[in-house]
């Protein structure tokens, strides 16, 4: 593995006697992993530079201190709690220096590579941008900016804006850069309306291997060019006068494939300038797909096949052998939309269903593999997709290049959320369903339109509940509770309905939905309502009461602790210290922005949780014996204390502090753990 | 070396046509006073200063590729003279005083405007500052003004994430005070030379367009005729 990485001032800070506020940090793992930090100190901020630098040197050390061979979930939790640590160890400094977090403000991006998957971390405008093995450049994270659009998004802003990820790669190559350098050439503002979104000729230049022994013999050499260049006097200077820096990982033990000639071609930048002016001061702004690029060559399929160029055409011809002999005979479909709940949902139940699914969440900037397919899902949510017209043209677009290019026999369109956009703006548009579904048409697809309400339901695997709880609507629409009511409709049900409707289409029968899916109507407060009276019905084991709709509840119950079995917790609870007093079964089980987040800790005899860092928890077991180990990350002074079933004590662990839980029973513990609100008397540690 | 490189090809291009953009609505009084004093009416002179103001942004090299204007006129109603276009597109207008003077309706126009231009351009990917609303006036408000300021107040609850920051010029016959509740950056106008003023909007325009977003910039200087009131403003 080879790695090279610099940071460079910027003529602005030159001018203004301002140090460079960017930082970088490269370091070898254990069993050839490497991890790559680069952060920006955001420039209204005092203390910009010492921000980044203990925000980058801190995750290193955490991460170095606490990697071993952990799994690919795992890791995504230990750059969080090295974010967390990063923030802790700023907000310590910034107390003792008697100053402001905020003074301290910067942007952290990190990744850990281990030549071929990588498990990252991001916060601010910089961001990651990776090349696979196939030759596709993929920009791993998107550059967060504020509701302003220009203010930066801190590390200070919280988990709440924190991404860690993944991605199996396989990559040959990445990059991490700060918002100066990732703005000003690899992705640059031009190209946002672009399906490809990123400038490949330059990364190019700075991620592939066979370009990069063009530059100079050693990793040395070719660090010094590229720094050459973009320092205050290079060939490069003129393309930000922010600070630049850029870290690279290398495996150059694989070559990356080449994409077809086009994907190399120049954008045109003067075209773009006047396509963006066009929006900006035309008559009318008119961002739907068919405006959106320069596409009239491949509007119509069959003469659009003609204006190939010779060479080109064996790369995309359409293959109707290939659909055929996809692996074990199996039925191939494609899901092109958000990721989310829907699409997870839809493609486990495919897969389980012995159907071949290749799985396209926009939101990776990932291209539809080279392929024809039996059926095609198109997702979703209409209140995103109508709001936010990059994605959506980015998905219009690579579904209308895919369909000149190879064929789709049949296809769904499904469309969820608010039917009516809230934004003027959009209601002037044509509804970008309908513009897909006349592309379907055009080139010959069967397509039905279906639209649901808002959806709930349970992640499709255990591992996957963080993000349940982040995208789901405990969280997301946590505002909506305001509402009147809400009508949702269950994920399976609708799962079910659409493979039902998927295999009558594939007949070329039009699907009779006789059984639609039902919608739950939600009223405000009614959750937790469910939840409480689910929990009185499992409480008294009674069959036969009647607390209206239990089957509604049963589902709210299992979404959320999907990762235990239902009546298997060891309620009721004897609350004899009158500590469950003041909490409703809601807090138990609920995210808002209130009750921050309320976690289960579930751990068999003999076995200790991974080491968490606190932030503001409490913690009480509710099954089983068990002990807390707490550990101060700065004193380094512990503790720890016993709790048990049969007590109902809780602990409360101060912000900052290290902490495992045991079992130290003979069966299953259950812990609550509650973050970043006490509902109870203070207690001191 | 081998090939060429277009990250070397390209950087002028790309840097040139992807600069950070600066709206601007020019929010001016035309009501009746303005046409006094009738020997040197003021009317006359704010013409000559949004001409000049025009075609001398138009003229600079950096300016006529950022800034984007917007004019808008209030009397007994509000017209837009001219919707967003670069400023080297527009047209100097010739505009007449007469009627009342609907603030309160204007400045509910220009935050409306204001904010679906901060939308579009994040739609289309431009980078863009808070758009700027310059209002000129030099009399009281014939018009219910609570709207405008529970919007403006909206606005500015939101601190640097509001879409909006409001600069008030006001002459004689403007209502201070009520001007000071509207925004904390009010300048007082000694006399009827808006010249200066524009000058000065234009220079504090081109000094935002260059600093980089999160960083704090200088303004210049004032012109002699103008006061700032009070004195704790800033962007």
């Amino acid at each position: 593995m080879k790695s090279y990485s610099f940071s460079l001032i910027g003529k602005n800070h030159i001018i203004r006697d301002i140090p460079c506020q960017d930082f970088n940090k490269i370091a070898e793992l254990k069993d050839g992993w490497m991890l790559a930090v680069v952060a920006d100190g955001v420039g209204s901020a005092v203390y910009a530079k010492e921000g980044a630098l203990v925000a980058a040197e801190t995750v290193v050390s955490f991460v170095q201190q606490h990697f071993y061979n952990q799994s690919i979930h795992e890791l995504k939790f230990l750059i969080q709690d090295a974010y967390y640590a990063a923030m802790n160890r700023i907000s310590i400094m910034a107390k003792n220096a008697g100053n402001s977090i905020a003074d301290y403000d910067t942007t952290l991006t990190c990744v850990l590579y281990d030549g071929q998957q990588i498990v990252y971390g991001h916060v601010g405008d910089g961001g990651i941008i990776g090349l696979l093995n196939t030759g596709e450049y993929v920009a791993v994270t998107e550059a967060q900016k504020g509701d302003d659009g220009y203010s930066v998004i801190p590390l200070r802003a919280g988990a709440e804006y924190w991404v860690c990820g993944s991605h199996d790669g396989p990559f040959c190559a990445l990059l991490l850069a700060t918002d100066g350098i990732y703005e000003g050439l690899f992705a640059p503002p031009l190209l946002r309306l672009q399906p490809q979104h990123l400038f490949i000729q330059a990364l190019e230049e700075f991620l592939n291997i066979e370009q990069l022994q063009d530059y100079g013999k050693t990793i040395e050499e070719i660090c010094l060019y590229q720094r050459t260049r973009l320092s205050e006097n290079g060939s490069l200077s003129s393309l930000t006068d922010d600070d630049k820096t850029i870290a690279v990982l290398i495996n150059d033990n694989m070559v990356p494939g080449r994409m077809n000639p086009f994907y190399y071609q120049v954008p045109d930048w003067e075209m773009l300038k006047k396509r963006q002016d066009d929006l900006l001061y035309g008559d009318e702004m008119a961002l739907t797909a068919e405006n959106n690029d320069n596409n009239k060559e491949i509007c119509q399929r069959n003469e659009g096949k003609e204006n190939i160029p010779a060479g080109v055409n064996s790369l995309y011809q359409s293959n109707t052998q290939e659909k055929n002999s996809t692996p074990r005979g199996q039925t191939r479909i494609l899901i092109v939309g958000n990721d989310g709940v829907m699409m997870r949902n839809l493609q486990y139940t495919l897969n389980i269903n012995n159907y071949f699914c290749d799985s396209v969440p926009i939101e990776t900037g990932k291209a539809i593999p080279d392929q024809d397919y039996h059926f095609a899902f198109c997702i979703w949510n209409k209140y995103l997709m109508d709001r936010d017209s990059v994605r959506a043209d980015y998905m219009l677009s690579i579904m209308k290049k895919h369909l000149h290019y190879k064929q789709i026999d049949s296809g769904l369109l499904i469309t969820f959320g608010k039917e009516k956009t809230s934004f003027p703006f959009f209601r002037k548009m044509r509804p970008r369903e309908h513009v897909l579904g006349d592309y379907l048409k055009k080139y010959g697809t069967y397509f039905e339109w279906y639209h649901y309400p808002e959806i709930f339901g349970k992640w499709h695997t255990k591992e996957e509940i963080n993000i349940l709880t982040d995208d789901d609507f405990a969280n997301d629409d946590a505002k909506s509770l305001i509402q009147p009511y809400k009508e949702w409709a269950y994920v399976n049900d609708i799962t079910a309905e659409l493979l039902y409707a998927m295999q009558e289409m594939m007949k070329g029968r039009k699907p009779e939905l006789k059984h639609s899916v039902k919608k739950y109507r939600i009223y405000s407060g009614e959750i937790r309502q469910y939840i409480s009276m689910f929990q009185e019905y499992r409480k008294n084991k009674r069959e036969n009461l009647n607390y209206g709709n239990l089957r509604l509840s049963e589902k709210l119950y299992k979404t959320y602790l999907n990762y235990t079995d239902l009546f298997q917790l060891n309620f009721p609870v004897k609350d004899s210290k009158k500590f469950f007093e003041n909490i409703t079964a809601s807090v138990e089980l609920m995210r808002s922005g209130k009750f921050e987040q309320i976690r289960i800790e579930q751990i068999i005899p003999g076995e200790k949780s991974k080491e968490w860092i606190s932030e503001y928890e409490y913690i009480t077991v509710i099954c089983g014996d068990g002990s807390i180990w707490i550990c101060d990350a700065f004193t380094n002074k512990t503790h720890t204390f016993y709790l048990s079933e049969k007590f109902l004590q809780g602990v409360e662990i101060p912000d900052g502090f290290r902490y495992r839980i045991s079992n130290t029973g003979n069966k299953k513990l259950i812990a609550v753990v509650i973050s970043g609100y006490f509902p109870f008397k203070r207690s001191m540690l | 070396m081998n090939r060429e490189s277009a990250a070397e090809k390209y950087a002028g291009s790309i840097r040139q046509n992807q600069q950070t953009h600066v709206a601007c609505i020019l929010l001016l009084d035309t009501s009746d006073s303005m046409n006094y004093p009738r020997s040197n009416p003021p009317i006359n002179g704010l013409n000559r200063a949004v001409d000049e103001f025009i075609r001398q942004a138009g003229a600079d090299e950096h300016s006529k590729n950022t800034f984007d204007i917007s004019i808008i006129e209030f009397n007994s109603k509000v017209n837009v003279v001219s919707r967003f276009r670069p400023v080297s597109e527009i047209t100097p207008p010739l505009l007449n005083a007469h009627g009342c003077t609907c603030m309160g309706e204007a400045l509910i126009k220009a935050v409306e405007i204001a904010k679906k231009k901060t939308r579009e351009y994040q739609l289309v990917g431009t980078d863009a500052w808070i758009p700027w609303i310059v209002m000129i006036t030099d009399g009281e408000p014939t018009d219910n003004m609570d709207q405008a300021k529970a919007i403006l107040e909206a606005e500015k609850q939101k601190g640097k994430y509001g879409h909006v920051r409001l600069w008030i010029i006001a002459t004689d016959g403007a209502n201070l005070k009520l001007c000071k509740e509207l925004t904390k950056r009010v300048i007082y106008l000694k006399d009827h030379n808006y010249s200066q003023i524009f000058d000065w909007t234009r220079e504090s325009l081109a000094t935002m367009s260059v600093s980089r977003p999160g960083q704090s910039f200088q303004m210049p200087p004032l012109p002699k005729n103008a006061q700032v009131i009070p004195d704790d403003w800033s962007v």
